[in-house]
């Protein structure tokens, strides 16, 4: 018995100790030569153009065209499912490093309900203020779990190459067209109040450090504007509190330009980030 | 309580002391053994505990009554009446409204106005696992292959005995009962065997099969809008999830038989290696295939009746099987189509490299899966054609793609290699798979505690 409790003991120390340097060694090369944009990040916090927001403002804003073409220092740091809960910590991290600095910030997120999944936490492993908002300890027993996420796959998988090709190629099916069009209609938000108090706060969040938010509404796919029957009480908020945002569905981009209804393809974004950097403050 | 759950690791240890502290006492800790087993059972759902005793109490009155009966006829009129029993719980609980439904919509089909309502009825957990236990033990006795035993402790524990109760292995008495009713002791290695098992099992079930579901699922709940590679990559994938989900169970249920000296039968030996059916059949769920082949196709005459009674006997042994799993129509395609396999095997004798059958019979089972995990028959024939209209390579989400590849090349180099290697490696080979397996539970594994999917059976 004493034998088999001890081999217990052996192997739970082996897993400890073996953890610990593994954590350190992936951490220590991803974190030092990942081309992962939020690894990029952690070695070059300074930029002028942040952009921020779940998949719709990762799918609109090109980042490789922004830097190459329209010459400006931008990274976007957006991510697929990316709530309001994941934007503020980034903030702080942005504030904490930047001055004068514009935030782009897709508002789609903000009405999702709060993400316990918990796999955010990784990407910022280095980053105590946005390791403050996960309940969970757990990570902080086993480091290793840290790279348990797709953010972990994610570093390694654009260790050599940067994550700005990402966007959709594809083009929204003439089948899913035809479904969005027939749909019934539905809210955008559905907390209107916890809603206009987030943008206050990041708004508020921003300016105190010297930096700009820039609110945008992403493009949906034309056909299935027409469903959200708070878009115009939306817009109107923005209108009164006179905060600086962009509808980029005014833009009327054509339908071949979507991958799916929500989500904009290359063709896209290419065009919309041309318009948000041209015209960064119109209304 | 399922075993990837914190309950159970709270359960685990308190059950290890207090049962190696009445290692001296084989009657305490037989007694200790069913009040867990209970406990660990009631955990789910106390209202079913009364059933599970229910059963032990009947087949073990029964058992006795048999044995003492001289009368062979009142035998077999007790043994009938006791697997009329046995089954009559089975079929109210699991097929009452499979066959309601199917009156009704033969009814519908007829145009006879006539609907039946359908029974608000919650399956117990394990009650197709512990039913096969209890009716083996019966027909055991009355074949007198196995003496009753006069311990209704011992023979409620051989039933209820927690690592085995919710998803097998389904044990027969007569490996079992001298377990249970004969002194145990400590044996270091087999216990240090144990622990390496349960590592395995761990691994399979949190690292491989809780991460492949995770695209598995998607794929069954949007199956017409992915992509068919997406349908098709999915295929694959659940074949490996099935695998490991099941099999991960069945080698913490044999680590902990080993750790408490009542070890249990092995139920899986790298099923997908099997070069035909009636290999894969000795391979995948042994237990299940092996009583079914005692119990069902022997009795019924196996193949010593010629080779159309022969074949009668393999299809209607396979379509029990598949209803055994669920009622549905699915899982009776399922086995349905392995009866089928099974049979066609017999007439085809083409000679081809071993790498090629094996091939072959992973197709096939593969393609089999598909019924057993749709959510209808509509679902499977969609699925079927959909993977032949494969025409670029798109999945839903890459990353998760590749390490869902990347896990099932490990398991294929895990079953090549290291199959069983905590009876075949040094102390020390061994501690190094075992942190390498733990390695990458913390680092891959999906730490939701998904249920494991033979439960539902």
């Amino acid at each position: 018995m004493k034998q088999f409790l001890l081999r217990i003991f052996y192997l739970f120390l082996a897993v400890w100790v073996c953890q610990y340097l593994l954590f350190i060694a992936f951490k220590h090369t991803l974190d030092n030569h990942s081309q992962f944009r939020y690894s990029r990040f952690f070695r070059q916090p300074e930029h002028k153009y942040f952009v921020l927001g779940n998949s719709r403002a990762m799918n609109t804003v090109n980042e490789k065209l922004a830097r190459e073409t329209l010459g400006l220092d931008l990274i976007n740091l957006g991510f697929n499912g990316m709530t309001a809960n994941y934007i503020f910590p980034v903030i702080d991290e942005i504030n904490k490093h930047n001055k004068g600095s514009e935030i782009f910030i897709e508002i789609t997120a903000f009405d999702a309900p709060k993400d316990d999944d918990q796999d955010y936490s990784f990407f910022i492993s280095n980053s105590e203020s946005f390791k403050k908002i996960i309940p969970s300890k757990k990570y902080d027993v086993l480091p290793l779990l840290r790279l348990n996420s797709i953010f972990f796959l994610r570093s390694m998988y654009f260790y050599n190459k940067p994550d700005d090709h990402s966007i959709s190629s594809r083009i929204i099916s003439s089948e899913t067209g035809k479904k969005v069009a027939s749909g019934g209609v539905m809210p955008m938000i559905t907390d209107k109040k916890a809603f206009e108090q987030m943008i206050d706060s990041i708004q508020q969040l921003c300016s105190s450090h010297g930096n700009t938010a820039h609110f945008f509404l992403a493009p949906y796919y034309p056909p299935s504007l027409k469903r959200f029957n708070d878009y115009n009480e939306i817009t109107a908020f923005f209108d009164q509190k006179k905060y600086v945002f962009t509808d980029l569905n005014k833009s009327e981009l054509d339908n071949n330009m979507f991958a799916d209804r929500v989500h904009t393809n290359i063709s896209g974004a290419n065009a919309m980030t041309t318009v948000m950097f041209q015209r960064p403050s119109t209304n | 309580m399922v075993f990837n759950s914190v309950a159970f690791f709270i359960f685990l240890p308190i059950f290890f002391i207090i049962y190696f502290m009445l290692m001296k006492n084989l009657k305490l800790q037989n007694i200790f053994i069913l009040i867990s087993s209970f406990f660990f059972y009631a955990y789910w759902d106390v209202r079913f505990l009364f059933l599970l005793i229910l059963t032990t109490v009947l087949d073990y009155f029964f058992a006795l009554r048999i044995h003492s009966e001289q009368s062979q006829q009142k035998r077999k009129m007790l043994l009938v009446t006791i697997i009329c029993i046995n089954l009559g719980f089975l079929a109210f609980f699991k097929y009452t409204n499979f066959f309601l439904n199917s009156f009704n919509d033969f009814f519908t089909a007829s145009g006879i106005p006539l609907q039946i309502h359908l029974l608000n009825i919650i399956l117990p957990a394990g009650i197709s696992f512990y039913t096969f236990h209890s009716l083996s033990y019966t027909i055991d006795v009355y074949h007198r292959k196995v003496e009753p035993t006069r311990n209704y402790v011992a023979y409620a524990s051989f039933v209820a005995f927690f690592p085995q109760l919710v998803a097998g292995p389904i044990s027969r008495a007569r490996d079992m009962l001298p377990k249970l009713l004969t002194q145990r002791y400590i044996d270091k290695d087999r216990m240090i065997m144990g622990m390496s098992q349960i590592v395995v099992g761990f691994f399979k079930k949190v690292a491989i099969a809780d991460t492949l579901a995770v695209m598995v699922d998607f794929t069954y709940s949007n199956l017409y809008v992915v992509s068919p590679f997406q349908i098709l990559f999915s295929l694959f994938l659940y074949s490996v999830q099935i695998y490991c989900d099941f099999s991960g169970y069945t080698d913490i249920a044999l680590g902990l038989g080993k750790i408490f000296g009542i070890e249990l039968k092995i139920n899986f030996n790298r099923p997908y290696f099997a070069k035909n059916f009636s290999d894969f059949w000795e391979r995948w769920h042994i237990s299940l295939s092996s009583w079914l082949r005692d119990y069902l196709y022997i009795p019924m005459g196996g193949n010593r009746k010629g080779k159309f009674r022969m074949n009668q006997n393999l299809m209607v042994t396979m379509l029990l099987g598949g209803l055994w799993h669920g009622a549905s129509y699915n899982f009776i395609i399922w086995g349905g189509l392995h009866g089928l396999f099974l049979i066609l095997q017999r007439y085809i004798k083409i000679r081809v490299p071993n790498i090629i059958a094996i091939l072959v019979t992973f197709t096939l089972t593969t393609l089999t899966w598909v019924f057993f995990r749709s959510h209808s028959l509509a679902d499977s024939m969609y699925i079927l054609k959909s993977i032949f209209h494969v025409h670029n390579f798109a999945v839903a989400d890459t990353f998760l793609s590749v390490k869902a590849l990347y896990l099932a090349f490990v398991l294929f180099i895990f079953d090549l290699f290291f199959y069983r290697y905590f009876e075949k490696k040094g102390k020390y080979t061994t501690l190094l798979i075992d942190l390498i397996l733990v390695l990458h539970i913390i680092l891959f594994g999906t730490f939701t505690g998904g249920g494991f999917i033979y439960f539902q059976f």
